[in-house]
C-alpha cells in the first residue's frame, strides 16, 4: 500500500513534468530538449535556497521562475536567431549542467534535514493523527504522513491543470494555441508569433523546474544527473494520456497528461514489485509504455470489426 | 457524454493497475508481524541491494557483498535471499524502487552510491541499511560526525586513504618537507579532500603547498604554479576538475622533474610514481562485514561510518628509478610493484 502511495505520489509530482511538456511539445509543437536541464536547474535552485534558509514555498516559486527563464534563452534563441529549435534546446541543456554545478556549488545537495514542503505535511500528519501513527487503509498500514502528501499533490496537481485549462482559453492562452496551430493564420491576425513561443517555453520549463523542484524536496536531495531521461518520460506520460482519452478538446487533454504520469509510475512500481532482473528494468518499462500505446487503439479495432460484421 | 468516456476510460485503466499492483503486494498486508519471528536457527535472511548506475565500482560492490556471505558460509537461497536493483541511472526509478523496497520488510538494505542512500533514508522503515561506495556520508547529510550519525543507518565510506598516501610517500621519499596539489574551490568534495590531505600531511610534518582552478584553462598555471615552490613530490587530490584535465598536471610535473602521486589506479599507466586507490571490492566486503554485524543483533546507530578497510597501494619501479628513488627495504606486501 506504501508502494501504491509513493508511486502515485511519484506520479503526480511528475505530472508537472508531463504538463510543461505538453505545453511545447503539443501545444506549440516545439521539440525542446531543455527539459532535462531545467528539471534539475529547479532542483538546484530549491536546494540551494532551502539550506540558505529559505522559506521552502518561496524556493518552490523561485525554481518557476528559474525555470522560465531558462525557457525564455530557449525560446530567444530560436525565434531571434533562427537557431533549428531542437538545436537550441540542446545549447541550453548544455549549458544548464555548468549553471546547476554553479547553483548547488556541488554536485549532491542533501535536504534530508531541512525543512522542506513535505516536511510541513509530517508535522500536520502528527498534528492530526499523533506521532508515527500509522492508518488502515483498505487493511493495509499506513504511515499517516504518506496519506497527507498524497493530498497535497493530489490538489496541487489538480489546481494546476485548472489554472492551465483557464488560461489556455483566455485571449492571451487561445492565442498561444493558434500559433502552434497554425502560426501563418495567426500572425495576419495581428498576433506576434515570436513572443508567444518565447512566453509559451518559458512556462513549459517553468513547470518542468517546478517538478524538479518538488521531487528533489520529495526524495530529500538535489542531484546534478537528476533530469537524465525525464524528458523521454513526460513525453511518454502525455502520449499514454493522448493514447487513452483519445479526445482533443483542450481540458480532456490536459487530464490525459497527468493519468498518463501516474499510470505510467503505477506500470514501474508493478514491474519492480514483480521481481525481475535488475538488468531488464528498462526494457520491462517500454514494454509496459508500448502495451499502454497499443491497447487502446486495439480495443477500438476490435469494437469496429465487430459492429462492421454484424 | 463521448467527452466523460475517455476520462472514465482513463479513470478505469488507473484503477485496473492499482489494483494489480495492490494484489501483488497482499502479503505485506497489516499481518506481517508473524512472519518475522521465525525460530532463530533457521532464519532465511533476506537482503536486498540497489544500486544507482550501472558501473565497473557497483558491480565490484556487489561481488565484494556476495563474497564476503560466501566466505562467512552463508549459501544463497538456504540461508539468504539477496534481490538486486538497478535504477539504471534514472532518478525517477531510484524513487520507484526506494518505494518499493521500503514497503516490503527486509532484515538489510543495502545501499550502493549517495543517491541511493540519500533516497532511502527519506522513506519510513523498518528495515536497518548499510551504504557503501559513498565518497562522503558525512557531506551526504548522513550524520555529523562517523560515529554520531542517523539511526538505523551505517555503511562503508570510499573517502581517498590520505595517511596511507602521506605513509608511502614518506616511505619513498624520507626527506621530503613540502608537498602540493591543485584543487577545484568550487568542488565541495575537492576542498575536504585538500584540507584532510593538509592534514595527514601535518602530522609527518610536511608542509602542503596547494593552488586552485576554477576551470580547465587554469590547471596548467596552477600546476607550474605550486612546481615552482619547492616541493619535492606533487600529490594529486582526486576530483571531477583535475581528473578532466590530468595530463595538463603530469606534464608540468615532468617539465620539473617533480615526482607525481596519485589517488586513481588509470594514472599508473599514465606516468604517476605511486598511487593509493580504494578497492571497490573490498568496499563491498566491508558492507559485508556490517551487515553480518546487523544480523547478529547490533544496531547500526551504534556501528560507526568507517573507511574501506583495504586500499590498492601501486609503485612504479621504473618511473621510481628514473628520480632515483629506491624502494625501501620494509616495503609492504601490500604494496604491488610495477614497471
Amino acid at each position: 500500500m506504501t508502494l501504491l502511495l509513493g508511486s502515485i505520489t511519484i506520479g503526480l509530482i511528475l505530472a508537472m513534468l508531463a504538463l510543461g511538456i505538453f505545453i511545447s511539445f503539443r501545444i506549440f509543437d516545439f521539440p525542446d530538449i531543455t527539459a532535462e536541464g531545467s528539471f534539475t536547474f529547479g532542483a538546484a535552485i530549491s536546494a540551494a535556497l532551502i539550506i540558505a534558509g529559505v522559506n521552502p514555498l518561496l524556493a518552490t516559486l523561485t525554481s518557476f521562475v528559474g525555470g522560465g527563464l531558462a525557457g525564455m534563452v530557449t525560446g530567444i534563441l530560436h525565434t531571434c536567431f533562427k537557431i533549428n529549435s531542437l538545436l537550441s534546446g540542446i545549447l541550453v541543456m548544455t549549458a544548464l549542467y555548468s549553471v546547476n554545478l554553479h547553483t548547488m556549488g556541488r554536485s549532491n545537495l542533501p535536504l534530508l534535514s531541512e525543512t522542506t514542503i513535505f516536511t510541513w505535511f509530517d508535522k500536520l500528519a502528527v498534528k492530526f493523527s499523533g506521532e508515527g501513527k500509522l492508518t488502515m487503509v483498505l487493511g493495509w498500514e499506513v504511515p499517516a504522513k504518506d496519506l497527507w502528501i498524497l493530498l497535497f499533490c493530489l490538489i496541487m496537481v489538480v489546481m494546476v491543470s485548472l489554472l492551465l485549462w483557464w488560461f489556455f482559453r483566455t485571449r492571451l492562452g487561445t492565442a498561444m494555441r493558434a500559433t502552434g496551430d497554425n502560426a501563418q493564420m495567426i500572425r495576419a491576425l495581428g498576433v506576434n508569433t515570436k513572443l508567444m513561443i518565447i512566453a509559451g517555453v518559458a512556462l513549459s520549463n517553468a513547470f518542468i523546474a517546478v517538478a524538479g523542484s518538488l521531487l528533489a524536496q520529495y526524495q530529500g536531495f538535489a542531484d546534478v544527473q537528476m533530469g537524465i531521461g525525464m524528458l523521454v518520460w513526460g513525453l511518454a506520460s502525455v502520449i499514454i494520456g493522448e493514447a487513452l482519452i483519445s479526445e482533443n478538446s483542450l481540458g480532456l487533454v490536459i487530464t490525459g497528461a497527468v493519468i498518463g504520469s501516474v499510470l505510467f509510475r503505477l506500470l514501474v512500481a508493478i514491474a519492480l514489485r514483480w521481481g525481475m532482473n535488475p538488468i531488464d528494468l528498462k526494457l520491462i518499462t517500454a514494454l509496459f509504455v508500448l502495451l499502454a500505446l497499443i491497447l487502446p487503439g486495439f480495443m477500438k479495432n476490435t469494437k469496429k470489426i465487430r459492429l462492421t460484421s454484424k | 457524454m463521448k467527452a466523460l468516456s475517455g476520462i472514465i476510460k482513463g479513470i478505469v485503466a488507473l484503477v485496473i493497475v492499482a489494483s494489480i499492483l495492490l494484489l501483488s503486494d497482499l502479503q505485506n498486508r497489516s499481518d506481517k508481524k508473524g512472519g518475522t519471528r521465525e525460530s532463530a536457527s533457521r532464519k532465511m535472511y533476506k537482503l536486498s541491494l540497489i544500486h544507482f548506475v550501472d558501473s565497473p565500482n557497483s558491480e565490484e560492490c556487489e561481488q565484494g557483498v556476495r563474497d564476503f556471505l560466501k566466505d562467512n558460509g552463508l549459501v544463497e537461497g538456504k540461508d539468504f535471499t539477496l534481490s538486486v536493483f538497478s535504477a539504471q541511472g534514472d532518478i525517477s526509478a531510484l524513487n520507484s524502487i526506494a518505494g518499493n523496497v521500503t514497503s516490503q520488510p527486509w532484515d538489510i538494505i543495502i545501499a550502493n552510491s549517495t543517491p541511493t542512500i540519500q533516497s532511502l533514508v527519506k522513506k519510513k522503515t523498518k528495515s536497518q541499511i548499510v551504504f557503501t561506495n559513498v565518497g562522503d556520508p558525512i557531506i551526504a547529510g548522513l550524520g555529523k560526525s562517523f560515529t554520531d550519525h542517523i539511526a538505523g543507518v551505517t555503511g562503508v565510506s570510499t573517502m581517498s586513504d590520505f595517511d596511507g598516501m602521506i605513509d608511502l610517500l614518506v616511505s619513498l621519499q624520507p626527506e621530503i618537507k613540502k608537498i602540493g596539489t591543485v584543487y577545484a574551490p568550487a568542488e565541495i568534495n575537492s576542498v575536504a579532500y585538500k584540507e584532510n590531505l593538509d592534514k595527514a600531511a601535518r602530522k609527518r610534518g610536511i608542509e602542503l603547498v596547494c593552488a586552485p582552478a576554477s576551470n580547465t584553462s587554469e590547471i596548467t598555471d596552477a600546476a607550474v604554479s605550486i612546481t615552482s615552490k619547492g616541493i619535492g613530490a606533487i600529490c594529486q587530490i582526486s576530483d571531477n576538475l583535475t581528473a578532466s584535465c590530468i595530463s595538463s598536471i603530469i606534464k608540468a610535473a615532468e617539465s620539473a622533474r617533480i615526482p607525481l602521486y596519485g589517488f586513481v589506479t588509470k594514472l599508473m599507466t599514465q606516468g604517476a610514481i605511486a598511487v593509493v586507490a580504494r578497492d571497490y571490492h573490498q568496499a563491498g566486503y566491508d558492507a559485508g562485514v556490517m551487515v553480518k554485524m546487523i544480523l547478529d543483533g547490533k544496531p547500526p546507530k551504534e556501528i560507526p561510518f568507517q573507511l574501506v578497510t583495504k586500499t590498492n597501494f601501486q609503485v612504479n619501479t621504473t618511473v621510481a628509478a628514473k628520480f632515483k628513488i629506491k624502494m625501501p627495504e620494509g616495503l609492504s606486501k601490500n604494496i604491488k610493484l610495477t614497471n
